[in-house]
């Protein structure tokens, strides 16, 4: 039966995809914990833009750094 | 997790019913055996029933029966209501959960059968804390079927709850493209796409809204828009050509598998052409031979008829020749002319008395005419000739009917032959037989034809995906010119980053869970299997078609026996589980029914093992429940029940053993 928790597989794989940039990896980590916890219709705009801004600036910082 | 325990009121025959599935010692192997009908399939649907509203296993008789327990209706109630009441009780880590369902019925005594008036499920989420209190959580409505659906998404059930009658015919019925949608769901895939969509959706809004500072960045948008469509399009007709392929693999294995019920049905049908060919060469020739007997029979036949008189004919020409009577010496009309004119013309005078005498005496003499010799003179060598031929026609003759044998036998032999056939091939349907080749030869030219499909199509995305990428360049490029629109260029990037990640996360995972789900079938299958000499490997493909390789290296899915395919199936099954991380337990009804006497034993060692790391609940009938199987399994069980039905017939009873 299924877990409601994110499995590790997925989490550690979202990591290694992202290499090393963290903000993204957490960025969707985030979005994925979001997932779980919704079904079919719930206003996720406004999560995904709540989780954008929160990370946006840091990362925008970093990417002009780059 | 695993199942505490299930309580169960007025559903169907179980009137107050409760069944516990505690550890023992650590062991969870729970084993309840009941004859048929006692209630061991409904137990299976009253969980069904419970979680998702239905009851996939119901039997005909249970089917004319109201879901209401039936006794439960007949008996006076102070209530206006009564209730059917199932409650599973699952235990996961620190979290008990109890998923309830419950159906009121208006109490109505005029009616048969009482009207069904709600159907209520709730989940309880008890959430066991540090400290050791508790907090309850209630989920009701649409709330607790969302969270069943998180939790034991209906489409998964056959991964956990398994009709073992049905168990052999698994893979038949639940074709790769089911058990990959499966496989995407319990492994989260699910979760990734739904973010991976949300996000795409965000960035064409992004892009639109970028497009306003450049009519260039608004147009290569719309291109990319039409090249990532193109791409999901590629990708549908990619699942459709895989699709099409795994099915087409799935019937050409069932035509296998039907075609193998049949005595070697092809191999026969070319036996058979290649008697009748021969038979109408034997019979042509035999034909042949009969005629030439005839024409020979008919060529000698006069002579057959005269030779007993040709025989005589030349005997009395040999004793004739024998007494020098031919050729005749003396002339017969020469003395006859002689004695009438009464003088010799030999010695040219006159006869005397004496000579007289001595001439009509050597004429008395003379039996045979001197004509009549010199005939027989004239016929006595094709005589010979005729006598000679009679002896060839003889040998002839021999040869012939030798032939005329030959071919006879020939022909005897092979409608004997092509009898057996047919009486092999009546025995079965020929037309079925012929529809199962004709529907192999089919399909395999579909399953070749979309091989070719997807190898076009694949190609075709590859380009797309160049494509995107180089217009996702070029849009980038544009947003750098314009000061305004840089907020958005890196909102872009960003998305387009984390939308990459996620698409590249979700094929890692795909692909790594195919390897291992296939790796892990492979150990189970192989450490399980009594034959270990028979198989060779466990193939699984990206549809999560399953193929079973036999050890001389040809694919034997199709053709392997019940009990073999049900412990591939459990093998798959629990490599499903370990790999996704779907702890639950497996329940099944009827484990070896469909299992010979030898094998059960095996599969005794094979849920004793299982059952060291999941909890299993297995349902038998005592029948099958035999002293192979039981012997195994007693030592290992934690509970053993045994379902009865009470006295009037209307109730199932527990009894612990």
């Amino acid at each position: 039966m299924r877990n409601t928790k994110i499995s590790n597989r997925i989490l550690r794989t979202i990591e290694e995809c992202s290499k090393d940039d963290k903000v993204i990896a957490n960025f969707l980590k985030e979005l994925i914990i979001e997932e779980t916890f919704h079904d079919k219709y719930w206003r996720w705009k406004d999560t995904y833009i709540k989780e954008l801004e929160r990370r946006f600036n840091d990362w925008s910082n970093k990417d002009e750094n780059k | 997790m695993r199942i505490n325990k299930i309580n169960i009121t007025n559903y169907r025959q179980f009137r107050n019913f409760k069944i516990n599935f505690n550890k023992k010692n650590n062991l969870d192997l729970n084993i309840i055996i009941g004859r048929n009908g006692t209630g061991k399939t409904n137990l299976l649907n009253a969980i069904n029933w419970c979680l998702y509203n239905d009851e996939p296993h119901l039997s005909i008789p249970s089917q004319q029966m109201p879901l209401l327990n039936v006794k439960s209706i007949k008996e006076p109630l102070n209530k206006d209501e009564i209730s059917a009441i199932v409650e599973i009780w699952v235990e996961d880590e620190d979290r008990v959960y109890i998923f309830r369902r419950k159906a009121n019925y208006r109490d109505n005594r005029n009616e048969l059968i009482p009207t069904q008036k709600t159907n209520i499920l709730e989940v309880e989420i008890h959430n066991i804390k540090d400290d050791g209190n508790t907090d309850i959580r209630i989920l009701s409505g649409e709330e607790s079927k969302e969270f069943i659906e998180r939790f034991i998404p209906k489409n998964i059930r056959d991964f956990y709850f398994f009709d073992g009658e049905r168990l052999n015919k698994y893979f038949e019925e639940s074709i790769g493209q089911n058990i990959r949608n499966a496989i995407f769901i319990i492994s989260q895939i699910d979760l990734l796409e739904k973010v991976e969509n949300k996000i795409d959706s965000f960035l064409r809004e992004l892009t639109k809204q970028a497009g306003k500072y450049n009519v260039k960045i608004e147009e290569k948008q719309n291109n990319l828009n039409e090249v990532k469509d193109n791409i999901k399009n590629t990708e549908i007709e990619i699942e459709d050509s895989k699709k099409k392929i795994s099915e087409a693999k799935e019937i050409i294995r069932k035509c296998i598998d039907e075609l193998n019920k049949f005595p070697d049905v092809e191999k026969l049908e070319e036996d058979r052409n290649e008697l009748k060919k021969e038979l109408i060469v034997d019979r042509k020739h035999f034909n042949e031979k009969i005629k030439e007997k005839e024409e020979l029979l008919f060529e000698y036949g006069i002579i057959l008829m005269l030779l007993p008189a040709i025989i005589e004919s030349v005997n009395i020409i040999d004793y004739k020749r024998e007494k020098k009577e031919i050729p005749p010496n003396v002339n017969k009309n020469l003395l006859e002319d002689i004695i009438k004119n009464n003088f010799c013309s030999v010695c040219k005078r006159p006869l005397n008395e004496t000579a007289k005498i001595e001439v009509i005496n050597l004429l008395n003499d003379i039996k045979l005419s001197s004509e009549i010799g010199n005939q027989l003179l004239l016929i006595e060598h094709p005589l010979k000739q005729f006598k000679d031929k009679v002896n060839n026609f003889k040998k002839k003759r021999d040869k012939i009917t030798e032939e005329v044998e030959y071919f006879k036998n020939n022909i005897n032999e092979n409608e004997k032959k092509i009898a057996n056939i047919d009486s092999k091939l009546i025995g079965y349907n020929t037309e079925k037989i012929k529809k199962y080749a004709n529907t192999r030869k089919t399909f395999e030219q579909t399953h070749d034809y979309n091989l070719k499909v997807l190898g076009i199509l694949t190609n075709r995305k590859e380009e797309y995906i160049k494509k995107k990428k180089s217009l996702e360049f070029e849009i980038n490029e544009e947003l750098g010119k314009a000061e305004k629109s840089e907020k958005i260029r890196k909102g872009i990037v960003f998305f387009n980053k984390a939308l990459s990640v996620i698409t590249e996360a979700k094929e890692n995972i795909m692909n790594k869970t195919r390897e291992e789900i296939e790796n892990e079938t492979r150990n189970n299958f192989f450490s399980f299997i009594w034959k270990k000499e028979t198989f060779r490997d466990v193939d699984i493909d990206e549809n999560y078609a399953v193929n079973l390789i036999h050890s001389l290296g040809y694919e034997c899915l199709g053709s392997t026996g019940a009990a073999e395919k049900q412990l591939l199936a459990l093998s798959f099954t629990l490599a499903i589980h370990k790999i996704s991380g779907f702890s639950a337990p497996i329940l099944i009804d009827t484990p070896v029914g469909r299992i010979s006497d030898e094998n059960r034993k095996n599969f005794g060692k094979v849920f004793s093992e299982i059952s060291d790391n999941k909890q299993v609940v297995l349902l038998f009938t005592p029948d099958e429940y035999s002293e192979n199987i039981s012997s195994i399994l007693n030592k290992k069980a934690s509970n053993m029940y045994e379902t009865k039905l009470s006295e009037d017939e209307l109730e199932t009873k527990l009894e612990v053993l």
